[in-house]
């Protein structure tokens, strides 16, 4: 993969972060997407070689100071979702897009639960309302990547 | 190399390579955990914290003018749209209110039809029947009206029929509760008339065309009369006071080779949709001064219904 690849799949991993604290409108601010956490599955789906987990704590660790959430929270959470996206890449790659999907919203699942339970115990308060609908638009965002993003 | 020595090769590679990522995700995962203990614990973190913070000032700056464009724009869509909705909703004040405006300028003509009838009543006699026009005229090409008293009420046949204008006609039938007058323009409708301006007597037939315009016919061609007399009821026949309104002489066709001039009138009164009219009872007013002498009246000419 040549540099401006690489550039250009961190400038996307970038480019979440900063859309993730742009202001939505009031009624699009409740299904405000997990952005990092999309661009992180796409970046373990479409070039692995550069979805490294420090690069991926780095991500959180940014979106942790932008956001205000307690330091570590989306550092850890975009960890684990790296980890699970690499680990699983072999079956997802190979598998039926509709199971593709599937396995990307688990993963997806995965990284707002560790958001919700790890934040509500160091009382960073999130709800499951606000999950779900996170993992709603999330799908929808994934959808979008898989479709028209080479994957 | 077999194919199963690479398989082989590959997955102890992949094994190993995860092996390594997972004590990777493992050492990350205690880190960042330790960084979220430490910063419940230590608020003196705070200040890294605002430290890091400092350092994202550029990229917030950043982000806060591109939303400030965003929801600038949102704005201007939000303006134009409450612009909309307030021009939609004055859009329907205006018409809501030119509804009550044409309403208020009907009931202004209503208003001015019943106080000149009301003086027409006062001048008549104060026994006279006020009835208003139904909206029914079985024969369109019959011009009469259907008054909403009859018999009950008091309405008789032959009755005249007088609106705030001047003369409507006559009733032709009286049934229990409604009545049918005849309209002075109906083509079977005759009227003794007279001139205001010189006492010249004549008959008003009725045309029966739609712009409710009145014949004078049989009229002398050497006889004064000019555009814009006036007409009243001469009184002649008995059926109708004398002094009523009747027309204004709209055109004269005289022509020297004839022995009869023909003379057009428009009827004074609303002929075309009548509202409010007086049933008059036979209470004639006092003839009025007739000035010259009749001429041009066919004596048997009383006013007929057909």
């Amino acid at each position: 993969m040549t540099d401006g690849a690489v550039a250009r799949n961190y400038a996307l991993v970038g480019a979440a972060l900063l859309i993730s604290i742009v202001p939505l409108p009031r009624l699009l601010d409740l299904w405000q997407p997990p952005w990092l956490a999309v661009a992180l599955i796409w970046l373990v789906l479409a070039a692995p070689e550069n979805a490294r987990l420090a690069v991926a704590a780095a991500a959180g660790l940014l979106q942790d100071l932008l956001v205000g959430s307690p330091l570590g929270l989306y550092a850890l959470a975009a960890t684990v979702l790296v980890f699970l996206a690499a680990n699983m890449r072999p079956r997802i790659v190979s598998s039926p897009p509709w199971l593709r999907f599937l396995l990307a919203m688990l993963i997806l699942a995965a990284y707002l639960g560790v958001v919700v339970l790890i934040g509500g115990w160091f009382g960073y308060v999130g709800s499951w309302a606000g999950i779900a609908n996170s993992l709603m638009s999330g799908g929808v965002l994934i959808l979008i990547a898989f479709l028209f993003l080479k994957v | 190399m077999t194919r199963g020595t690479a398989t082989l090769k590959a997955d102890r590679f992949r094994r190993r390579k995860g092996l390594s990522r997972a004590g990777e995700c493992l050492l990350i995962c205690l880190l960042s955990f330790g960084l979220l203990v430490v910063e419940a614990n230590f608020p003196a973190i705070q200040k890294v914290r605002g430290i890091g913070e400092l350092i994202l000032v550029p990229v917030q700056a950043t982000v806060r003018l591109f939303s400030g464009g965003f929801r600038g724009v949102q704005g201007y869509f939000r303006d134009q749209s409450s612009l909309m909705r307030e021009n939609r909703e004055l859009r329907t004040r205006l018409l809501r209110q030119d509804v009550d405006l044409q309403q208020m300028a009907v009931l202004k003509t209503e208003n001015e039809e019943l106080r000149s009838l009301h003086t027409l009543n006062a001048q008549l006699g104060s026994n006279n029947l006020t009835a208003e026009t139904l909206p029914a005229n079985p024969d369109p090409s019959r011009h009469r009206v259907t008054l909403n008293k009859g018999s009950r009420q008091g309405a008789y046949i032959g009755q005249p029929v007088v609106g705030s204008g001047g003369v409507v006609g006559q009733v032709t039938r009286d049934y229990l509760v409604t009545s049918e007058a005849l309209l002075i323009s109906d083509a079977s409708h005759a009227l003794p008339v007279m001139f205001e301006r010189t006492g010249l007597r004549a008959i008003a037939l009725g045309t029966g065309r739609r712009d409710h315009r009145l014949l004078l016919p049989f009229v002398p061609s050497h006889a004064d009369v000019i555009q814009g007399d006036t007409l009243v009821s001469s009184g002649a026949g008995g059926l109708f006071p004398a002094g009523l309104r009747v027309g204004v002489v709209e055109d004269v066709r005289n022509s020297p080779a004839e022995a009869f001039l023909e003379a057009f009138v428009s009827p004074s009164a609303n002929l075309e949709s009548p509202r409010q009219v007086l049933l008059l009872r036979s209470e004639p007013l006092p003839p009025a001064g007739e000035p010259g002498p009749a001429n041009g009246e066919s004596p048997g000419a009383a006013a007929a219904g057909s």
